[in-house]
Formats: C-alpha cells, structure tokens, sequence
C-alpha cells in the first residue's frame, strides 16, 4: 500500500499541486514557509509565489533584487536596519540601514505591497515622496519605527497620496520638524485611518483642529499615540473620537483641578498618559476596570500612586513601568492582576530622590511569580536579586515565552551571586523561552552557569548577555548548546577575540552577532576574529571611538565607546555603504597591523 | 522575532562568490556523462571516509571543507553507514521522492552486503552538492568517486589564491531542490568540525585587557524623557506663586528651585 502511494505521487505531481494550492494559503508562520520551500523545487516555487510577509531581520543579509525575484507578490515587508543597541544610543547614527534601494525596488516591482515596516533605519524624504507617488493608492501601513533621516515634508507626500492607509506609525522616530502640514494632509485625504501613532517623537506642530478632523472623518480609528501635547487642548477630540481603544501620550500642564472635566472615550482600554501625575491620576479611575494595557512608562508616579492606580485595573493585560514601581507595586500588580501577561519594568532615573521608593528585587519577583501565572514577557531592570527568586519563576510562569533581566549597578552588594543555579532553575522550568536576556556584573554569573544556559536554552533563539561568565572556557562550553540560537548580543563579557570566532563557529543556527566589550587581540583589533571567517559570513567593526555626550548637569563630557563587532550571514556579500566608523573585516584582504 | 525568509534564501540561492564554477561544473557533467555509460559498483563510502579523515591540520582544514561540501552529511566522525544513507535518501528529483526509504537502507548495507559489495563492483547512486547545484549521477564506481574529490581539491586550491573562500559549506550550500529534512535536522553544522579541529592547531594571539565599566545603557526613549522631566521640573518651578505639593518636592530634589534653598 505504502509502495502503491508513493508510486501515485511520483505519476501525479499534478495532483499534489492542487493539493498545494489548496493547502499554501493556510501556512503563515514563517518558519513553516521555510521548511515548505526546501522539501523540492515545486514547492518552493510555489512558496514563492505564494508568500505574503517577509520580515529581514538585518536588510544586509540580502538585496531589494534577489527578494524581489524570490517573493514577487509580497503584500508585507518588515526590515530591520541598525543593530538593537542603536536604542540605546550605542550606534553611530549613520551606522546605515538606509531604506532607499528598498524603496526604489518597491516602486517598481511590489505592486502588491501594502504594509511596509521599516525598524531601526534611515529614511530620507524622497524615498517617502517615492513610496507615496509609486504605492500611495494600495498602501495600508506604514511603520516608520525608531527611523531618522527624514522630515516632516517627507510625511506630507505619505498624508497626500496615501488615501487608503490605516496605520501611520512614527513612534520614537527622529523627525525634523518644518511644520504640521503633514497631518493636515492626513487630515483631509484620509477617511480610513485606524492607527495614528507618533508617540515619543518630539513634533510639536501639528495642530489639534487636524486631529479632530480625522477623528470625525476616520470612524474606524482605534488607536492615537502622539507627542506632548496639552491634554486639555484634546477634550473635542476625545469628543470626537467615539471608535478611541488605545491613547497614549499628550501632557500635563495646567493645575490638576483644570482636569477633573476631561472626559476619555467610553471604550478606552489601552492607555498610556505621559507626565501623570498624583493629582491627574482620578481621570483614569472611571474605566480602570476596562482597562487591558497601561503605559505608565513616563507618567509621574511614585510607588504609592503605582498602587492605588494598579488595584483599581483587575483585567490589566499589559503594564509598562519603570522600576518606581517597587517591590511593593509588584505585590499588588501580583495580588490585583491575574490576567497579566505582559510586564516591562525600565529603568527609572538614577538621581537620588527622582524615582524615590523605586526599588525592584527578589521579593517583587517572587510575589510576582506566583500571582501573575499568565505571564508570558517580563523584562525587568532589578537593584537586588536571588537564586530563590529565579527559581520560583521557573517553578511558576510556565508560560514564559520572553524574559529579560537586568542587574542595575547601583547596590553595592548584591544578596546573593552567583546566580548559576536559578538561572538553571529558570530554564528548565520555562521550557518555552524564546528569548532571553541576562545583564549581570562581574561575578554574577560563573563559567558553570553560562554552560548551564548553553544547556538549557533549547528554544531559545535570540539572547542577550551582559556580564557574565568567568573565561573563554565558559562561552566555549555556552557554545555547545543553544541549539536554536539565531541571534546572540553580548557586552562587557571578558571573552577574547578567539572564544568568540570559535563560539560563533560552534553555535549551530547562529546567523547574527554583536558584541561590546571583549578583549582585543593584541596583534591588531580583528586578528583572532578571522577564525569565524567562513563563506557569506560577513564580520564587521566599529572600533573604539569617542563620544560627547552630556553628564548629569548637562555638561558636554567625551566618552569613550569601546569596540563593537557585529557579525551576520548575508547573501549579499558586503555592503558597499559603510560610515567611516565601520570597518568590514574582509578575510581575503586582512593584513594584520 | 527572526523568523525570515534570508534563512530559507540561505539554503535555496545560488552562491554568488564562485569563479570557477562553471569550470567544475563542466568537469562534473562531463565526468558523469562518461560514468553512465560504465557501470560498476564499488566501495563508494570508503573512498569517501578517507578524504573525510584527512582533515584536521589547519592545512588541510580549508580541503576538508570541500570535501564536507561534496557530501553534506556534516559529521566529521561519519560513518560509511550513515554517508550511504544520507546519499541514497536523496531525491534524485526535486519532487519526488527519493529510491531508497531510509527502511531501505539496513536491507542494503548489513554486513554481510558490504562485504561483498567490496568484492564485486557494483554501482551507487552519487549525488554532488556544489555552487547551489545537485549533479545526479547513477551507478558511479568508487574509483571515480575518488577521482572526482581530487578534481574538487584542485578546484579548491586554484580559487584560494583569487579569494579566501570559494567554496561554500554549511547552510548557503543547499540547493531548494534538496529534500534538506533528510539531511540537514539530524547533522550539526561542519564548520563546527573544522573549527574545533583548528582550536588546537592555530595557536592564538594573545589578548588584550578585558573592556570593563561600560555603563549600563538607558534605552534613549527613556532618556530623552528623563531629560524632559527634569527641565519641566526646572521651568515650572520659578513661575510656581503656590507651589503644589508635588512640584514643591521635586524641585527640592534637584535644587533648583530659587526661592526654595532649605539647606
């Protein structure tokens, strides 16, 4: 029988692609799009007519051309450009990732396309004039996310064209503001907006008449995240905007009685009001129990405030906050929110007395670990920390699909470290971890936990590590595990150049890497990293360079950036754009200095 | 996160740093035109694990790597076993399936078969990886399977003195039409092979001091925010005729309230 079928098969390959044709659409996930186009040529060609989402997690890993002849009819693209550290202002602003040969591409070929994410990138004005003229009339989505290099010209040609578009998205985008002009294009052209985001960008000239105008013409729009704007300038608009789920930003200006007559959309459940205070909190108190996500990352809260505004949210989903929070606002969070499953806590000012009571340890986790049992993302920056407390995540949050942790340094000491066997304990209890980040001090964690980690991180695929371990025995050993790991970002390990070209080599699904922070071959920056050097393996270096930046009073003070090396498999072979901070490490032409 | 299409690119493009590839590629299908019209049998799998154990000095790793690339079995301690498995669980078409079933593949290779397969000439199927192409080629002798790794070797030697690396390993070496399941889920990466096998070869330069004291990064969002609150703290402060308990204490933090020294 099974003879018989096979024989079918191989006859009737006409068949099967009916069948295909039939089953293709059903497949998103694009790891199951992967493993689809390598089974044999038809299938694979089939998966290429028939994808509609691509993301490039690093758009140097291919070119605009070889996606474009793989995925003719992509209807969505996201495209990553600068490495994550750029968010935290450790990249060279014209480090690259510039979007333009995307743009043109997509302007002449992707007439399919209709929702274009751009993350960590440089946008110039007339690739934006480029996409709005070319694309404007079927583009439904556009995401602009942490890009910089354009202005507010560029957006006006997107307001002007893009007729059809539902989602406008510049969060945390470096915008060189001329003038508000683009929103009121926006404004008079758009009729389907859902999404309008610009939150955290610092353009401060739109005009509240234009927001209110798409708030009346645009009755699908959901979701409003903008810059500090006076938030009693918005009563109309709250007015307006019936359909409103989700807003955030705005600002508080006026004495807080001139805002007990603001009054917030009924069907409001996402919120994130930025320099809340104390006094302003009670606006937010009459849909507390709707509300799913709170954004209280720059609101003015201490840890009482926290408290009483926490308690108050029983079906909370998602809490974004900074470490002000405490312990003591984790363990209502822990005793109030049973539905959690989102939890970022930031690092909050470091000044004495700025973020006072924002102490975040062992105890926070631990009562967190055990109330919130949904969780499935927790990042957290803790002052403290215990084996005990990682081993109670690990027996509790079964659900952890995303952890992060991150050591401050303020505490001199620290209760209890190394933390080899929570971390241990961790891992093997939240077996569906996908990603992982461990940002410790010297003596936070041994060589036997970073093995531990190399272990126990089955399904992890990116992770970040900051450090930990002792030596280049530990990373080697690391290295043996991890077998999913596919990006690994590490700073301030002692690794030396060789431990890190022979982990790369060792870690099998490795495909992107970036360090800061390790010790240099002293025969000249880049020697040993050459035994990574392998075909399509691109190795690139941001040497040691200099900074100005601005001390706590707002003093210039130069700073000294050490080395980064970022490391990634490409198609494309090396880029040709690099700044003069960047030096590609080409093994056929490296003379050692 | 990362789930993307450039990893399945990997395995499915051609590799576009070859230069003689179309030389090699001529060799080959010129070779296999020759060998179908013989046909003998032979000890394939031998012929293939003494190439394979060549490898290790640091000399020779680049050639292994070729070698490794001929066969993607991926293990350097493979077993002839394990080669003729992966060998004959290929699809000789892209969309087929292939002849042998691995239930095939104990029928064919007890031991009393090697034996004998050792003795008389018989032929195998061999199946070339190289520059994102599949050669097929059927009833292939042992001998030839040899001849064909030393054509590869030179192959490998002339393109190094143009460029380092030419031929291609691991991921960016399979073909799409490649059944990669078979091979690829069960086999860690080959440049683990050579690596490892160079750690104790390539002595290393030493390293400098370790890089110490970076900071802890803000996230710039974060920052910027920061930054703001504290001018607003600074502005507001001298304007305020009351101030408010709230703006009272956090000017007080800083200072900079003028008419508030309380020292």
């Amino acid at each position: 029988m099974d003879m018989e079928d096979r024989n079918v098969n191989r006859m009737s390959p006409h068949l099967s692609d009916i069948v295909l044709d039939i089953v293709m659409p059903y497949i998103h996930d694009a790891k199951d799009r992967d493993a689809v186009s390598q089974v044999c040529r038809r299938w694979y060609e089939l998966d290429s007519l028939t994808r509609k989402h691509v993301t490039i997690a690093l758009c140097y890993t291919t070119t605009p051309d070889r996606l474009r002849r793989r995925f003719p009819h992509l209807e969505s693209l996201k495209l990553k450009g600068k490495p994550r550290a750029a968010m935290f202002n450790l990249i060279p602003e014209d480090w690259g990732g510039y979007v333009t040969p995307w743009v043109k591409e997509i302007a002449e070929y992707f007439d399919g396309l209709r929702s274009l994410h751009f993350r960590r990138m440089i946008v110039k004005d007339f690739d934006l004039e480029l996409l709005a003229r070319s694309r404007g009339h079927v583009l439904q989505a556009l995401k602009l996310d942490k890009c910089s290099g354009f202005s507010t010209d560029g957006l006006s040609h997107i307001g002007r064209y893009c007729r059809n578009l539902r989602i406008l998205f510049l969060e945390e985008s470096q915008i060189e503001e001329n003038d508000g002009d683009w929103l009121h294009e926006l404004a008079l052209n758009n009729t389907v907006l859902e999404t309008l985001n610009f939150y955290m960008t610092d353009l401060a000239k739109v005009k509240i008449k234009d927001l209110e105008l798409i708030a009346r013409n645009c009755h699908s729009l959901a979701t409003v995240k903008i810059s500090d704007c006076e938030i009693l300038d918005l009563v109309n608009f709250f007015r307006t905007a019936s359909a409103l789920e989700e807003f955030c930003g705005s600002s508080f200006n006026e004495s807080p009685e001139e805002y007990s007559a603001v009054s917030l959309p009924a069907k409001l459940c996402r919120l994130g009001l930025a320099y809340m205070g104390k006094n302003e909190m009670p606006i937010v108190f009459p849909f507390a129990t709707l509300l799913k996500k709170l954004d209280l990352l720059y609101a003015l809260l201490d840890t009482d405030d926290h408290c009483l505004l926490i308690q108050r949210c029983p079906n909370l989903e998602v809490l974004e906050t900074r470490n002000v929070i405490g312990d003591t606002g984790l363990e209502i969070l822990a005793r109030s929110c049973k539905k959690l499953k989102r939890l970022r806590i930031e690092r909050g000012a470091d000044e004495q007395g700025m973020d006072e009571g924002g102490v975040v340890s062992q105890g926070g986790l631990i009562a967190l670990s055990q109330g919130c049992l949904e969780l499935e993302y927790l990042a957290v920056y803790v002052s403290d920390i215990t084996n005990a407390s990682l081993e109670n995540i690990g027996t509790h949050l079964k659900n952890l699909c995303d952890f992060r942790l991150v050591l401050l340094d303020r505490e001199e000491t620290i209760t209890d470290l190394p933390l080899d066997n929570g971390v241990r304990a961790l891992l093997r209890g939240c077996d569906k971890l996908r990603r992982f980040a461990l940002y410790l001090r010297p003596g936070g964690l041994t060589d036997v936990g970073l093995a531990y980690i190399g272990r126990y991180s089955q399904n992890v695929r990116w992770m970040l590590l900051g450090y930990v371990g002792e030596s280049d025995a530990g990373l080697l050993e690391f290295s043996r595990g991890c077998p999913s790991l596919q990006k690994l970002e590490m700073r301030g390990c002692s690794f030396s150049e060789y431990a890190l070209a022979v982990a790369a080599t060792q870690l099998t699904s490795l495909r992107y890497l970036w360090v800061q922070g390790y010790r240099a071959s002293q025969s000249g920056a880049g020697t040993d990293l050459l035994n990574m050097a392998r075909p399509f393996w691109n190795i690139e270096l941001i040497p040691s360079r200099r900074v100005v930046a601005h001390d706590q009073m707002g003093e210039p003070v130069m700073i000294e950036h050490p080395a980064h090396i970022l490391a990634y498999y490409s198609l494309a072979g090396q880029r040709s754009d690099f700044p003069n901070t960047v030096k590609p490490l080409d093994p056929a032409t490296f003379i050692p200095a | 996160m990362s789930s993307s299409s450039e990893y399945s690119e990997f395995s499915s493009q051609k590799p576009t740093k070859l230069s003689d590839k179309s030389t090699f590629s001529h060799t080959c299908s010129l070779l296999s035109q020759y060998l179908k019209e013989r046909g003998s049998f032979g000890d394939l799998t031998l012929g293939m694990t003494c190439n394979i154990e060549g490898s290790g000095s640091p000399e020779t790793s680049c050639q292994s790597t070729t070698t490794m690339n001929l066969f993607p079995t991926k293990e350097n301690n493979v077993t002839p076993l394990h080669l003729t498995a992966a060998m004959t669980s290929l699809p000789r078409q892209a969309a087929y399936r292939p002849h042998f079933s691995a239930e095939d593949i104990p029928n064919l290779v007890n031991s009393s078969e090697i034996h004998s397969l050792t003795k008389e000439p018989k032929t195998a199927q061999l199946t070339i990886f190289y520059a994102g192409q599949v050669f097929v080629v059927d009833d292939f002798p042992a001998e030839k399977a040899k001849e064909i790794m030393s054509f590869a070797s030179k192959g490998n030697t002339q393109t190094q003195n143009t460029s380092a690396y030419t031929f291609t390993q691991s991921q960016p070496s399979f073909p799409a039409n490649l059944a990669r399941t078979t091979v690829d889920s069960i086999a860690p990466n080959p440049s683990t092979v050579n690596i490892s096998s160079s750690i104790q070869d390539r002595p290393q330069t030493p390293s400098g001091p370790v890089v110490c004291d970076l900071p802890i990064a803000r996230k710039a969002s974060l920052h910027r925010f920061l930054e703001k609150r504290k001018d607003r703290i600074a502005a507001k402060a001298p304007y305020q005729t009351i101030p408010n308990k709230s703006a009272e204490s956090k000017s007080s933090w800083l200072g900079l309230a003028p008419q508030s020294p309380q020292i």
